[in-house]
């Protein structure tokens, strides 16, 4: 890549300094001076100018003259080489590059080339979200000397902790990507990292507002109740707690095998272990399932499956340093994640425009749920890459069952949500029936030993209610 | 070899006789006469008993009660995959199966989990300390729900008809609270000392158990394998603190007017001792329980009191005579024959040797009469003759050793097969019983 760049400065002797630092640019390609303002605009008419180094005061106007004038030179094109300071807050509303005050160390305008390259290169590839992240990541720890970039405990959180200012970039349903972003920063070098803390995530969202209960193991009812086991040493006799008071409550405990009174734990008695009872069923037991219910989906997990996270602090490294000078470009590409697969506000945007498109016109159409129920079994199993893998493939095998018109979207990794446009409720459980085939087919070839259930709920797109209302009542319905 | 003709030639019959005096007057009538007889009566008993074991056996088929099998036990984890296969193959099926874990410091936990999630296991409860084998048990029977209790050790493995034919008693008679098994060791044919083993437990539990039975003073209904009504072990407050426990809770029984009988067609195979280190170590272990249970806790047996029963007292005099005393005796009755023909003393062992080896030869042949598997037993014959060192020195010599330590030094109180803290608990309750008796 080079820049096209031309000199606008009446001082002969400024001229030829600027042109020899240009010169030494090798993305630079100097291709004309002027002196004044006319040619000045001339040459910006002519040629296909990148970059103007413009000064402000010209024999016949102002810098900023030449920059209203000339129709195709845009500000952000523009560094201003001036001999004071005056008018630099002037300049940035402008909107130029840069301002240099003359005169000016060699560095001062390497720093303003490297930065108007850096962003010349982000708008002639469109930048990624990423990259951005990062580069403002960088430039706010740099900024603020903050030698190790820790998370804030905060409640409403979705990792129950924040990254200052970054996270505040990320709506809750993704503020789980954040952590994501900053170790690919470590991966590229600009970062390193420590450990800081680590904590359980729901695995189909990433929340980590999670309620922790035992439950029973055979009917999964939560109302279950502990009582320690009492061994009352010199009788051998052991059994609950209840067995040893004689009314109900009772503070004292005797013996009901020999009728002693306790007096001394470790001495004469011991409560060696705990027994649970399911009062939904009565089981018996001292394993009971621990279960994690996500706050936010409300999908229950057994603990054993739960995923550990690991959070980390930062601290910046000289290539991240200098990324923040804008000395070097951070183009790490796009994130690996399953943004354009999972997105529940996308489908609700989807419908809500099918909502309004629905009022104009008189047709009918369906949204439809697929719920995965034993997946996550699978998932367990295959790890989290593997498992986006597969998502991402039943995403592309349920696309070319739909019609082009129809919109499929993961609501999470175990939810599928369809809008079938244009169809009523028979045609659409038809085109369900198929998707649902598609994926068994595709799961029972790849996966000999996992069987997968599903169930699936169906319902017509209605005027009256909102998209919100519409997808909830979609989820609540499910069997 | 000469010299030992011409001194039993002296001697002649009359002098044999005399010589072995110990062996006429109290081993053989105890443990060779007694067994043919019993072997007649029995043979009698279960010829006319026929209908009655058919009748009890649909009775039973008919109620088909729900039997809670309990497994108490320590570092056991291994067996129990075993144990579950080998329950699973029984004939009778209304049954759930409670494991305890008493404080391991294996995988048990791991193993038995995983059997109770797969349903393999109805309850597994694991104690975090140790409590000892009996607040184990206790434990078992607080969660146990079936009409009878069968207790079981891990590592046991069971013919396919073991827990019907060991159910089936209960509906042959009134008042029966409990019903022993037999036992035979797995492991017989591993080395001498199995061998051995193998043997004794034929004796042991087929012979010497049917005539005890037959006689209605069966001791002991063995932990390895036995069944009792539940609401009898309830009422009795289950197992109690100590070595030999089951011995302890056979007497119990016998106190609250309920019968103990034996079985032999309900068959437990169990892994036996490889060593003669650790074959000594758990009779040791066995032995103490004699003195404990028999002299300190149940006196009342002895003596006259409300629960005074001849059969009890006979059950126990028996025990204690034939176990202590006359193993006390033998050493007196060697040391003086020992000191009385001094060098012809020799000439006496290998008589011995002769006449002991005729007699265990007899005795193994009450065995094959009843046994099912006639050929099977035969092949033990050759190790008969070995079997007098056995059970006349090895056995005796630890017995012996035992008892003598458990009288004076109260050694089962630190056995470390209890908790410390048990054995300390129990050792002051029996402490303070012994004040209230004595008055002081
Ligand atoms: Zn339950
Ligand atoms: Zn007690
Ligand atoms: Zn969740």
């Amino acid at each position: 890549m080079e820049l096209n760049c031309i000199i606008v400065e009446d001082d002969p002797l400024f001229r030829i300094i600027l042109k020899r630092n240009v010169e030494k640019q090798s993305v630079l390609n100097f291709i004309g001076a002027a002196e004044n303002g006319r040619e000045a605009i001339k040459l910006v008419n002519e040629k296909s100018v990148d970059l103007v180094f413009l000064d402000i005061g010209l024999p016949d106007m102002t810098g900023f003259d030449v920059i209203d004038r000339a129709e195709d030179l845009d500000p952000g094109k523009v560094i201003i080489i001036s001999g004071s300071k005056e008018d630099g807050i002037k300049a940035f509303d402008y909107g130029v590059t840069d301002y240099i005050v003359k005169p000016f160390e060699e560095e001062r305008f390497n720093e303003a080339i490297g930065r108007f390259v850096r962003d010349v290169g982000r708008s002639k590839k469109s930048v990624s979200f990423v990259d951005r992240m990062i580069e403002k990541s960088l430039e706010y720890i740099y900024t603020r000397q903050i030698r190790d970039f820790e998370p804030l405990s905060f409640r409403n959180a979705k990792l129950g902790y924040i990254y200052p200012m970054v996270t505040a970039n990320f709506d809750f349903e993704r503020e789980d990507q954040v952590p994501k972003i900053l170790d690919i920063a470590v991966e590229e070098g600009f970062l390193t990292s420590e450990y800081y803390d680590s904590f359980y995530t729901c695995n189909h969202c990433s929340n980590s507002y999670l309620h922790f209960r035992e439950s029973c193991p055979n009917c999964h009812s939560t109302n279950i109740e502990s009582e320690d086991q009492i061994h009352h040493f010199s009788c051998a006799y052991m059994g609950p707690r209840s067995d040893f008071e004689k009314s109900q409550g009772s503070r004292d405990l005797v013996c009901p095998k020999c009728d002693k009174t306790l007096t001394h734990i470790g001495v004469d008695y011991d409560k060696p272990s705990e027994i649970f009872e399911c009062n939904q069923c009565n089981e018996m037991f001292q394993d009971p399932l621990v279960k994690a219910k996500c706050r936010n989906c409300n999908s229950d997990i057994k603990v054993e499956n739960l995923v550990k996270k690991r959070l980390m602090s930062y601290q910046l490294t000289s290539l991240g340093k200098d990324a923040a000078k804008g000395q070097v470009a951070v183009d790490v590409g796009e994130l690996d994640t399953m943004l354009d697969v999972i997105d529940k506000a996308y489908f609700k945007h989807t419908l809500a425009k099918e909502i309004e498109r629905k009022k104009e016109a008189d047709f009918e159409s369906a949204i439809a749920s697929i719920y995965l129920e034993n997946i996550s079994e699978l998932y367990d199993q295959l790890g989290e890459q593997r498992s986006n893998n597969l998502v991402r493939e039943l995403y592309e095998v349920v696309l070319n069952e739909v019609n082009r018109s129809d919109e499929i979207i993961f609501k999470n990794m175990v939810t599928l949500w369809l809008l079938i446009t244009e169809s009523d409720l028979r045609q659409a459980d038809a085109i369900t029936g198929k998707v649902i085939k598609r994926i068994k087919e595709l799961l029972d070839d790849n996966n000999p030993n996992f069987t997968l259930k599903i169930s699936k709920n169906l319902q017509p797109v209605e005027t009256g209610k909102s998209a919100d209302e519409q997808l909830s009542q979609l989820d609540m319905g499910k069997d | 070899m000469a010299d030992f003709f011409q001194f039993w030639n002296n001697q002649g019959i009359e002098g044999f006789l005399t010589i072995f005096w110990f062996y006429f007057i109290l081993e053989f009538p105890r443990y060779l006469l007694l067994a043919y007889v019993f072997l007649v009566i029995h043979k009698i008993k279960t010829h006319f008993n026929k209908e009655n074991y058919e009748n009890a056996k649909r009775q039973l088929w008919n109620e088909h009660p729900l039997i809670s099998i309990i497994v108490p036990g320590k570092d056991e984890g291994k067996n129990y995959y075993k144990l579950v296969r080998t329950l699973e193959e029984q004939t009778y099926d209304n049954f759930e199966i409670i494991v305890i874990d008493d404080g391991s410091e294996d995988n048990s936990e791991l193993i038995g989990r995983d059997l109770e999630r797969n349903g393999k296991i109805d309850l597994f409860l694991r104690n975090e300390t140790r409590g000892g084998k009996a607040s184990a048990a206790n434990l078992a029977l607080r969660y146990a729900t079936g009409k009878y209790i069968v207790h079981l050790d891990a590592d046991s493995s069971f013919n396919r008809d073991a827990i019907e034919e060991i159910l089936v008693p209960f509906y042959e008679e009134e008042k029966v609270g409990a019903v022993g098994g037999a036992i035979e060791a797995k492991n017989s044919g591993q080395n001498l000392v199995t061998t051995f083993q193998a043997i004794e437990y034929f004796n042991i539990f087929a012979t010497g158990r049917m005539i005890a039975d037959s006689l209605g003073i069966l001791r002991i209904v063995s932990g390895a394998f036995g069944a009792f009504r539940r609401d009898l072990l309830v009422e009795l407050g289950g197992w109690d603190v100590g070595p030999g426990l089951d011995g302890d809770l056979t007497l119990k029984i016998r106190k609250k007017g309920y019968k103990i009988t034996f079985t032999h067609l309900a068959i437990c195979l169990t892994n036996v001792p490889t060593s003669f280190t650790k074959l000594a170590k758990q009779r040791v272990r066995w032995s103490r329980s004699l003195i404990r249970f028999r002299f300190r806790k149940h006196r009342d047996l002895l003596f006259p009191s409300d629960n005074f029963s001849l059969s009890n007292f006979f059950a126990v005099v028996e025990n204690v005579f034939y176990n202590f005393i006359l193993n006390l005796l033998w050493w007196v009755y060697l040391i003086v024959l020992a000191l009385y023909f001094k060098a012809e003393f020799g000439y006496l062992i290998i008589g011995g040797m002769f006449l002991y080896s005729l007699s265990k030869i007899i005795e193994f042949g009450a065995i094959i009469a009843l046994s099912a598997n006639k050929s099977d037993k035969a092949k033990y014959i050759p190790y008969l003759p070995g079997m007098t060192f056995y059970v006349g020195l090895f056995l005796r010599g630890v017995r012996s050793y035992a008892y003598i330590r458990e009288l004076f030094f109260y050694d089962s109180y630190k056995d470390a097969w209890n908790p410390n803290k048990t054995s300390r608990a129990a050792r002051k309750l029996e402490d303070e019983i012994k004040k209230v008796f004595q008055g002081n």
